[in-house]
């Protein structure tokens, strides 16, 4: 009898060693990063922004020439958006516009692995688990340290990882906007988008070297460079991110196209004009962050 | 006056949680605002959405429907009793639903030529008993910008190819998926009002 306890120990120890370990809520992040890349899925989510709710529909189906994506909204104005290989189209009521990153040296984008300094700016928790779509999901938290960033809630799919459910928040916790599935398909990972994903990705340890000539003053703690695209032999377009979000600062020669702010959805730009040049600052960060990028953009005397 | 393009009364009206005669009231008056008609028609598609209901898109005559909805739900009848008000609201949110269902197109979009159909995964078309209640109330309706917008004028393509051109080349959490096109397909650009009208970028 004495050596019950013992062997109760040593039943305990043996499971606990063989149980898995719990997914941390940064691993679920980035398990959810690469299934939105290498899964094909179809379905219908509704979007809530601005007090307004949309419907909408995507679609992304994954073959020899890569992943094309289809989005379309089902409510309101016909705005639609595809994008096949480095092709985008986006057809709205006032006409397509076009961009076709392939023939400005910008494809395939280079894309940091991992979640980069993210750790050290977002405090993330698995907060809790829900059922959406027909589908069990994890939710996982990534709040912002500082009020340069949004915030993040997530709601991972069990099985795939597969994003079905997000809320972007602010510093105050206040939603922004919040997009759920509804409807939703998925097929098993496609294993050559694996393998694309994996060689687009780089080394997030490997700096990449700013663009002579011009210096980006004021980008939040935790941002670096991760692309640099040549425009042309004179314009830039930089790509900067935490490794959660990401800003796109775009330096080209001529008179401004926009000066101040813009926006669409919870998308913001500002505009500006520095020494001849037209600056332009996209990202899904608050609209003081972009402005305050914008305007820190000079050129560097040396 | 309530103004009935205000989310909060266009939810309760699609839910159809207004009483009847204020029900009637605001359906009056979407019916002569045809941007009200087409927020009610979109919110109406979302309802549907959120229920995993067929979802499909109004046509143009849905404001002139909804005027003969109303119309129909205006005649003269015989008085119930007080707890049926309630439900008469939901009657005309019912009839504003069916008109919108009746007005649309069938099918929603095609999926591009390639995508072959997936295998079916669970079972999704269970209706449920979510409403727009469900959702909204999470989503305080927050401006992300304190600055006063308003939308492109014709001619600014250029400004919405850094958008789309930024969604192209996003990283992050959402590399190599959807998500950032979302914000591109649900709303137009908005800008200053002093946009500088220029050459072409490079984009």
């Amino acid at each position: 009898m004495r050596r019950l306890p013992l062997l109760l120990g040593l039943l305990f120890a043996t499971s606990v060693a063989l149980a898995e370990p719990a997914p941390t809520a940064e691993a679920e992040v980035e398990r959810m990063a690469r299934a939105l890349g290498t899964l094909e899925y179809s379905g219908v989510f509704v979007l809530a922004h601005d007090g307004r709710l949309e419907a909408m529909q995507v679609t992304r189906s994954i073959d020899a020439s890569g992943p094309r994506d289809r989005v379309v909204a089902l409510t309101g104005d016909r705005r639609e958006l595809e994008r096949s290989g480095s092709a985008l189209r986006c057809v709205t009521p006032d006409g397509v516009v076009a961009v076709d990153a392939e023939g400005l040296g910008a494809w395939p984008p280079k894309i940091p692995a991992g979640l980069g300094t993210a750790r050290s700016h977002y405090r993330f928790s698995i907060v809790g688990a829900e059922r959406i779509a027909g589908y069990d999901a994890t939710v996982v938290e990534a709040l912002p340290q500082d009020e340069d960033r949004y915030g993040y809630r997530f709601w991972i799919e069990r099985n795939t990882g597969m994003l079905v459910g997000s809320m972007l928040v602010d510093a105050a916790r206040g939603a922004v906007n919040q997009m759920m599935f509804t409807q939703l398909s998925m097929r098993e990972q496609v294993a050559a988008a694996e393998a694309a994903v994996r060689a687009q990705e780089t080394d997030p340890q490997q700096p990449i070297a700013a663009p002579e000539g011009w210096v980006v003053g004021a980008l939040p703690a935790g941002f670096s460079l991760v692309a640099l695209s040549p425009l042309d032999a004179r314009a830039r377009h930089l790509v900067y991110s935490d490794g959660l979000a990401s800003v796109s600062v775009y330096i080209e020669p001529g008179e401004p196209l926009l000066l101040g702010p813009a926006r669409r959805g919870s998308i913001n730009a500002y505009g500006a004009a520095v020494d001849g040049h037209r600056v332009v600052t996209v990202g899904e960060l608050p609209a003081a962050t972009i402005q305050r990028i914008a305007v820190s953009v000079r050129r560097n005397p040396g | 006056m309530k103004d009935p393009t205000t989310p909060e009364l266009v939810s309760a009206l699609i839910d159809g949680e207004l009483a009847r005669d204020e029900a009637r009231f605001t359906l009056r008056r979407v019916a002569g605002d045809p941007d009200a008609a087409a927020l009610v028609a979109r919110w109406h598609v979302a309802r549907s959405v959120l229920r995993r209901e067929h979802y499909a898109l109004p046509d143009a005559g849905f404001s002139a429907a909804v005027m003969q909805a109303v119309a129909n739900e205006a005649r003269p009848r015989a008085a119930g009793p007080g707890w049926i008000k309630p439900l008469a609201g939901a009657a005309i949110a019912a009839s504003v639903a069916l008109v919108a269902l009746f007005s649309v197109m069938p099918t929603p979009a095609p999926a591009p030529e390639g995508l072959v159909a997936g295998p079916a995964l669970p079972d999704l078309a269970v209706p449920t008993g979510l409403t727009t209640g469900d959702f909204s109330p999470r989503l305080a309706p927050r401006p992300v910008s304190s600055t006063t917008l308003a939308p492109l004028p014709p001619g600014q393509a250029e400004i919405e190819r850094y958008f789309l051109s930024h969604s192209g080349q996003a990283t992050g959490f959402a590399r190599g998926g959807f998500v950032p096109y979302v914000n591109i397909v649900a709303t137009p650009v908005q800008a200053q009002p002093a946009v500088v009208p220029a050459e072409g970028g490079n984009r």
